[in-house]
């Protein structure tokens, strides 16, 4: 009955983590085709400077998104600060900006043609370079770790830091031997996380100038050849999945117990007192830089724009974005939910497996992921090479890490039982699972779907590389028209993009609510 | 009259992945129409997975599964779940939570025509007392009312068999023993079989007619209560069901010389054995200097209607259970007499 109904989900499994794997074994191939010509001529100093570069700008950012997220995190979970609601919605509203838009933004403000100069005849200078991507990737990625600390600080159990304090130790004491100790996972994965999304980034690097191995890739598709492209393509995979490896090793020590839901009890907040000012002052800064200036600048040079084409055009765009992330999203929640039934309902080393290789296809830098399935398409089925379905199916397979968690945990709540319970009452089994399963994932599923909706919306570098010809994104518009400094005609696909993620961070925080 | 009985299990085996270590070997027994028996075993037993595969859920390695001749299960058949008319009621409820209460009773009934449903379904409900609440939804419910509903609803196709997966353990100790009266009461009134699973020996002694006690993935002994309780067959039978004294003692014929006297024996036996005998089969008075074996009193556990007496003689420990009007004092020395028989306990 259990192996009857396990092979087939175990098959799918295994086929949907081949189809994820077998791009990147591609890559793997062509890399091991260099002679020692190419090798000499990938191996160079100036890799190694590429190398220090990329190492340089993913410890600036996440030491900066520490420094960022962690007094916010406590600020808002912990003390009884004035407007904490407000601060958590703005501490998660950057998510709803894409890199290269903060990247747009902070272009479109500087310079001697910049929204400074001919608003206030100020003209600063331009944000460039490793300070330029330092900021916008801080800004940007900055919410991923302060929603993972504010998880944790609320998922703390008060009796623990209370037994501290019944135990002689002191309000500071109990925060560094006690709190911190357990906030631990949700900061290093955090930070592994922010980590990730810099040496994967495209956006912001190409946009800053900044030379980081996702960018030097990019360009380097169009003059090197594809074996030489592959064996550099491999260092930043590398790094990937060492830092997936100390990921997964860490987290398994840092395995951390808290007793059970039901006898937790809310904390007492602290008193923030005269430091709210602090507080306010520089969140007020913060919201300032990370959401108001945004979409002045997009509102600014939308306005110089109204009179052009452009808007037209936007309509064309946003119809082959969403023609696109339809089929994907679709097809990315049902591949979803064949990884989680697997893992959820037939826990094993290998369905546990399959579920963890789904994220490879999330952690690759995207870039890379590109140049993978490129590799593949070329050699296996060139006959699929620029369509829209090698697209799509490169889209699932990079976001379908972001639409199992959803269907994940609705498939938590629907439990075996219930299925059992129909069949008990003469229900068969694909039936029950219609009547009573599927009733009950059907808000899990359409959040996924989101997810992959909207992630692929504002996807860049993937796109980039795989489009067919003729095929215009709102983001590739937004990306080219700003790398010609044409910010005005880049201003209605910002903004498109930037309305639909905020619904995305909508779905975010009612998910953190629920 | 017909003797076959309504389900007939034959020696049911069932092996799990080795890592977990959980198995079902040999399991046998049968339950009669209108028996209540309750299968009776410490957590982790196996209990429930026998409650499983005779719900279609688990499927046997080896061995048979037969209602009323029917077969459901050997090595050549294998009816689904939806196909074997056995109701189940787990442990968590399982209740549709997109469903109202109604809704979730007619589920099963997609035999009757589609205007009959309501009616059996309010019927169902009137028989749980829970008719008012035909429109909530099961988050809505206390988990009594839960427990009911799920009743409800697995009685409503008028299954031949009832599984009862831990049905009291969700709900606390008062709920627990109303409940379960009602639902024994519920089940005698509608002529139905029904197998409970439990680890409360309590629950099983008031709720099933027999029991089987599980151990390790085998059944230990079947009976009825009485039986189980005063003639243990095995150690395991004899500490789970209940507080007993363990003597080792010589037995010749109907008797035994045991250290706190001749105990009668209730099998017969010959040589070195182990015999129990249940606190309340011991009587204690005051020491007399004529009584040849005295105790002294260490510890006394008064429980109002009863006291529970630990002795004390030489390096041996026992307890002796007495009503309240006897009245002892820790310190005193008491003499010590079996006043029924033990049984002599089968060498593991």
């Amino acid at each position: 009955m259990q192996n009857r109904s396990r092979s087939p989900i175990w098959l799918f499994s295994a086929l949907l983590t081949a189809g994820m794997l077998l791009p990147l074994l591609f890559l793997l191939l062509n890399a091991l085709r260099a002679d020692e010509a190419t090798l000499a001529e990938v191996f160079t100093a100036r890799t190694w400077l590429l190398f220090r570069d990329t190492l340089l700008l993913m410890l600036a950012v996440v030491a900066f998104v520490m420094v960022l997220a962690f007094p916010l995190a406590w600020i808002t979970t912990r003390t009884n600060m004035p407007g904490r609601q407000i601060l958590t919605w703005l501490g998660a509203l950057p998510l709803a900006f894409p890199g290269y838009v903060m990247a747009y933004a902070l272009l479109a403000i500087g310079g001697d043609y910049g929204m400074s100069a001919q608003l206030l005849n100020i003209s600063i200078p331009r944000f460039y370079g490793f300070w330029g991507a330092c900021l916008a990737l801080t800004i940007t990625l900055y919410p991923y770790l302060f929603l993972n600390l504010r998880t944790a600080l609320l998922g703390l159990d008060p009796s623990i830091e209370e037994s501290a304090r019944s135990l002689g130790m002191s309000v500071q004491q109990s925060w560094f031997r006690i709190i911190l100790p357990q906030l631990r996972p949700a900061l290093l994965s955090g930070s592994l996380l922010v980590a990730l999304h810099v040496l994967g980034d495209f956006g912001v690097v190409s946009l800053m100038r900044y030379r980081t191995f996702s960018f030097v890739l990019y360009q380097a598709t169009e003059m090197s050849n594809p074996v030489a492209v592959a064996c550099l393509a491999l260092i930043p995979l590398g790094i990937t999945l060492i830092l997936l490896w100390i990921e997964s090793r860490q987290l398994k020590e840092l395995r951390l117990d808290t007793s059970s839901r039901a006898t937790k009890r809310r904390f007492r907040l602290h008193e923030i007192g005269y430091f709210r000012w602090l507080a306010w002052a520089v969140s007020g800064i913060m919201a300032f830089i990370t959401v108001v200036l945004p979409l002045l600048c997009i509102g600014f040079w939308g306005l110089q724009s109204r009179d052009t084409t452009q808007w037209k055009d936007l309509l064309t765009s946003l119809w082959a974005s969403t023609s696109v992330a339809l089929p994907s999203a679709v097809s990315g929640a049902l591949f979803a939910l064949l990884l989680a039934y697997g893992a959820v309902r037939y826990p094993s080393f290998q369905t546990r497996l399959f579920e963890r290789l789904a994220y490879m296809g999330y952690a690759t830098p995207p870039v890379v992921f590109g140049l993978a399935f490129i590799a593949f398409a070329l050699g296996a089925v060139p006959f699929l090479y620029q369509t829209m379905i090698l697209l799509v199916f490169a889209y699932v397979f990079h976001a379908l890490a972001e639409a199992i968690g959803p269907v994940r945990s609705s498939l938590f709540q629907a439990s075996p039982r219930i299925q059992e319970a129909a069949r008990s009452l003469g229900v068969s089994g694909f039936s029950a699972f219609r009547k009573v399963t599927l009733p009950l994932l059907k808000r899990g599923l359409l959040m996924s779907m989101a997810f992959v909706f909207l992630s692929i919306m504002k996807e860049l570098p993937i796109t980039l590389l795989l489009a067919p010809i003729g095929f215009e994104s709102l983001a590739m518009n937004v990306w080219q028209y700003t790398t010609t400094a044409n910010f005005a005609a880049a201003a209605p696909y910002a903004l498109a993009i930037v309305t639909l993620s905020s619904i995305f961070v909508g779905l975010l925080l009612h998910r953190e609510k629920a | 009259m017909d003797t076959t009985p309504l389900l007939l299990v034959q020696d049911l085996h069932k092996c799990y992945c080795p890592a977990e270590g959980k198995v079902v070997t040999q399991v046998s027994f049968a339950v009669q129409e209108e028996e209540i028996f309750a299968l009776l075993g410490p957590s982790g037993c196996g209990k429930t997975t026998i409650l499983r595969m005779i719900g279609g859920f688990e499927r046997p390695d080896q061995g048979r599964i037969l209602l009323k001749n029917r077969i459901l299960s050997d090595a050549h058949t294998w009816v689904r779940p939806e196909k074997r008319g056995v109701g189940f009621v787990f442990q968590e409820y399982a209740l549709f939570p997109h469903l109202d209460v109604r809704a979730n009773v007619m589920f099963g009934l997609h035999h009757l025509p589609k205007s009959d449903r309501p009616d059996r379904a309010d019927e169902m409900l009137r028989l749980v007392g829970l008719q008012k609440l035909a429109h909530r939804k099961p988050h809505e419910l206390s988990g009594g009312q839960q427990q009911r509903v799920a009743l409800a609803r697995a009685m409503a196709p008028k299954p031949q068999l009832i599984l009862l997966d831990e049905p009291f353990s969700n709900l606390d100790a008062v709920l627990r023993n109303e409940t379960r009266d009602e639902l024994r009461l519920l089940l005698k009134k509608a002529n139905m079989s029904a197998i409970l699973v439990t680890h409360d020996q309590e629950e099983a002694f008031s709720f099933a007619d027999r029991i089987g006690v599980v151990q390790e993935g085998h059944l230990e002994q079947l009976g009825t209560p009485e039986e189980l309780y005063y003639e243990p067959n095995t150690l395991f039978v004899a500490q789970f069901l209940g507080k007993t004294n363990l003597f080792f003692s010589e037995a010749a014929g109907n008797t035994a010389q045991s250290p706190v006297g001749t105990i009668s024996l209730k099998r017969a036996a010959k040589g070195d054995v182990l015999v129990a005998l249940r606190p309340e089969h011991l009587d204690i008075r005051l020491v007399n200097e004529n009584d040849p074996i005295h105790a002294e009193i260490i510890s006394k556990d008064f429980r109002g209607h009863d006291i529970t007496y630990r002795l004390r003689q030489k390096e041996l420990e026992f307890l002796v259970h007495t009503d309240n009007r006897h009245h002892f004092n820790v310190g005193d020395r008491v003499s010590v007499k079996p006043i029924e028989p033990g049984v002599v306990l089968k060498r593991a």
